[in-house]
């Protein structure tokens, strides 16, 4: 459909000031982080959306995905704008996008039964800063929270900084309401648990706007005590001393909420001030009382386990201070921005995995030695390393972190850079069983390998697309492979 | 237009890591960097070719072979031919030796103009140019920030000049050298896509004495002018950590530290 056409109707179902054509917020809706240092240079491949709407009610989401299905229409789903895989990006020429942005009201936060109903367009660190005044966190402390909204951290099945103890977000969710193609608008209701049949929560949240458009959230509440926060650190001799030191304290049934351990290269950007040319290991523990001193003293004991691999323990207040200045604002976006047009490097590009507990050591060291035997560019590499950053009972992620320098033209710049490095690490890990996405989701740039990530269960990942959108019109090329988007990703 | 670029590679002091342990750079892990001025320059020769694409762009550097693929990087710009200058009896050469070496290929070469930087960020004595001039008998310029590239093209070589923060004007005879500062003025082109892999092996010519038939007395340690009495590392200590808060004390005590270091 033309762009005038499309405007036309667009005016008929939202008022004017709904409906934004302002070139510079289309080219900016075009991509998102995956591709931050071409846009930053102007120098992106993908068409612009033709419009981003705003809607004000659930009921005005169901009429513009009705539109656009009987229409087929591209839509990007979008409230909050952090993605980091190209699950913002826009490969079709008519598209359209859903911001969320008018979906802003905080409907009820239930301190009795512990939980609060957004809607899809609050931003996260505005709803934990009202839930801390009130003694409540809503435990979900990703980097982006100053910026980060939370329909979007529900699709992309977002994970926190203290995801060890309160989970991600997928462990917070107790109810939600989403719009399908079609219009249907399907509300999950909030109880404490059912076994009403499969848990269908689990067909939204994660579904990276590839199946509907979430308009409301319930999340779960939890007591704040930071009063209680405890900081433990280690530096090791190695990644496999620091892993084992994380696996203890988590098989022994403690839940610290931070449990992290990083390799010499990553402790440098990070602690340079302590690391000392070490591994670095770091907990904290919270909650009430009696649990963040018993946490404290399960990591005590584990450390004490491994005391061969213990070159020495961290001062708990360089680690209080670390966690204090560890989120980033939409002022650290915009520097880095002006960053990258002055420089030709960048920071932060990452790969995140995860395994069990035996092969997670095992996948990092592949990883290592493959880009630094195979990667054609390794000698503008200025960090290769990575952290584990979220563990669970059975094993725990890997977080590749690179930088370079950058010396080829900017639009050439994944080609170059990022994309081979990451398809070492998405081998290495779907070779030894691992997932190749712990939580940054799928995104446009790992749909390649959609299918050998699910193996045989991609048959019912197919099987919802199918049935919920049989016309595709959903965030197209996100988690679904698509020819048609290839020449953007290779 | 037939310009001769000089270019260096030098450790990259930015990344150099230190053994704290020992107190000394660990020279063998430093990567090699193109040294900025002679990149401002490399780059203002391909902005003449990229004006006028007949122009012929030739790049000289003289070290080890291990430089090559670095060099090749250089190569995959546009840069039309890569001669390097690589003997044994050059190691130790000081800047007249190296002058003189430099000086030696240059002779045989029929070139419009001499680019290359003013200043190497690991030597820093600023010798090279003036004393390859010097041997070839042509003017020479320091510290040039840009140049009227169709005034070049037009066999006129028409110099801003930074003159201890002044910027003087000058013009200059050709064929001469032209010895830029590192600035924003001129910028390297990128290595697109296409070109990251592509074997430029051809385009390499190494230089050896045989080639040169220079005499042994006149290059290396023996045919220096100047020698290395000592060198030294600044000793490095640890320092106790001061943490202060974001508040007008600590802000204070931030800024009368960045003063006192003379960062402000």
């Amino acid at each position: 459909m033309k762009t005038k056409d499309l405007l036309r109707e667009l005016e008929n179902m939202l008022t004017k000031d709904q409906i934004n054509t302002d070139e510079e917020d289309l080219y900016d809706a075009s991509a998102d982080r995956y591709k931050k240092y071409a846009k930053v240079r102007r120098v992106l491949d993908v068409p612009k959306p033709q419009a981003i709407v705003y809607p004000n009610t659930a009921e005005e989401v169901s009429k513009l995905l009705k539109f656009c299905n009987e229409n087929k229409i591209n839509v990007i789903p979008r409230s909050g704008k952090t993605a980091t895989e190209g699950g913002l990006e826009n490969w079709k020429e008519e598209t359209i996008v859903i911001d969320a942005k008018n979906l802003n009201k905080t409907i009820k936060i239930d301190e009795y039964n512990m939980q609060a109903t957004v809607q899809a367009g609050v931003v996260l660190g505005e709803l934990e800063e009202e839930l801390r005044k009130r003694g409540y966190t809503t435990g979900h402390s990703p980097q982006s929270k100053p910026v980060a909204k939370m329909g979007g951290l529900v699709a992309t099945r977002s994970i926190g900084q203290l995801s060890t103890l309160y989970g991600g977000i997928e462990d917070m969710v107790v109810g939600l309401e989403c719009v399908f193609p079609d219009g249907h608008i399907s509300r999950i209701k909030n109880v404490s648990r059912r076994a009403g049949g499969p848990d269908i929560r689990h067909i939204v949240i994660g579904n990276e706007g590839a199946l509907c458009y979430i308009t409301e959230v319930t999340v779960k509440l939890f007591k704040y005590f930071p009063e209680n926060n405890e900081f433990h650190g280690f530096l090791v001799k190695d990644m496999d001393t620091g892993i084992k030191v994380l696996r203890e304290v988590m098989v022994n049934g403690y839940r610290p909420s931070v449990a992290r351990c990083y390799s010499e290269e990553d402790a440098k950007q990070h602690f340079y001030h302590f690391y000392k040319d070490h591994c670095v290991v770091i907990f904290m523990a919270e909650g009430n009382k009696e649990i963040a001193e018993a946490t404290g003293k399960g990591i005590e004991m584990a450390a004490e386990k491994f005391k061969e691999g213990i070159v020495e323990k961290v001062d708990s207040g360089l680690l209080e201070e670390w966690f204090e200045n560890l989120n980033w604002s939409q002022q650290d976006i915009d520097d880095e921005y002006e960053g990258m047009l002055e420089n030709d490097s960048h920071t932060g590009f990452t790969t995140e995995v995860s395994g069990d507990w035996e092969t997670i050591i095992k996948i990092y060291h592949n990883v290592m030695k493959r880009i630094k035997e195979e990667y054609h560019r390794v000698e503008d590499l200025t960090l290769l390393g990575g952290h584990s950053s979220h563990s669970y009972i059975n094993g725990t992620n890997m977080y590749f972190v690179y930088n370079y320098e950058i010396h080829c033209a900017p639009e050439d710049e994944m080609r170059v850079y990022h994309h081979p490095m990451q398809r070492i690490i998405v081998e290495e890990t779907l070779k030894l069983g691992g997932s190749m996405c712990h939580h940054h989701g799928i995104g446009k740039f790992r749909n390649e390998w959609t299918k050998e990530e699910h193996g045989s269960a991609y048959y019912m990942l197919e099987k919802l697309k199918e049935s919920f959108d049989p016309n595709n019109i959903m965030n197209f090329g996100t988690i679904y492979p698509q020819e048609e988007g290839e020449k953007y990703q290779k | 237009m037939k310009i001769i670029c000089l270019v260096k590679f030098i450790p990259d002091v930015e990344n150099i890591q230190f053994d704290k342990k020992k107190n000394v750079l660990m020279r063998e892990n430093a990567k090699l960097t193109v040294n900025p001025d002679d990149e401002t320059a490399l780059a203002a020769a391909l902005k003449v070719k990229e004006l006028a694409p007949d122009t012929s762009v030739e790049i000289v550097t003289m070290g080890p072979k291990g430089v090559t693929r670095k060099f090749q990087d250089l190569l995959r710009r546009d840069v039309d031919k890569g001669i390097l200058i690589s003997d044994a009896l050059y190691v130790g050469s000081d800047t007249y030796a190296t002058s003189r070496i430099l000086g030696a290929y240059l002779k045989t070469q029929q070139a419009d103009c001499i680019f290359t930087g003013t200043h190497s960020l690991d030597g820093d004595t600023s010798h090279v140019p003036a004393q390859i001039a010097e041997i070839l008998g042509i003017p020479q310029m320091n510290n040039v920030i840009t140049l009227d590239m169709d005034q070049l093209l037009q066999g006129k070589a028409l110099l801003q000049v930074n003159s201890e923060g002044d910027t003087l004007h000058f013009q200059m005879n050709l064929p001469g050298i032209i010895s830029f500062e590192k600035s924003r003025e001129y910028k390297m082109p990128y290595i697109r896509y296409e070109d990251f892999q592509r074997d430029v092996s051809d385009k390499i010519k190494i230089f050896s004495n045989e080639d040169l038939q220079l005499k042994e007395e006149e290059v290396g340690l023996t045919g220096s002018l100047t020698e290395v009495s000592r060198t030294f590392m600044k000793e490095v200590s640890k320092k106790d950590s001061i943490t202060v808060k974001n508040d007008d004390e600590g802000i204070e005590r931030v800024y009368q530290f960045l003063k006192e270091k003379g960062y402000l």
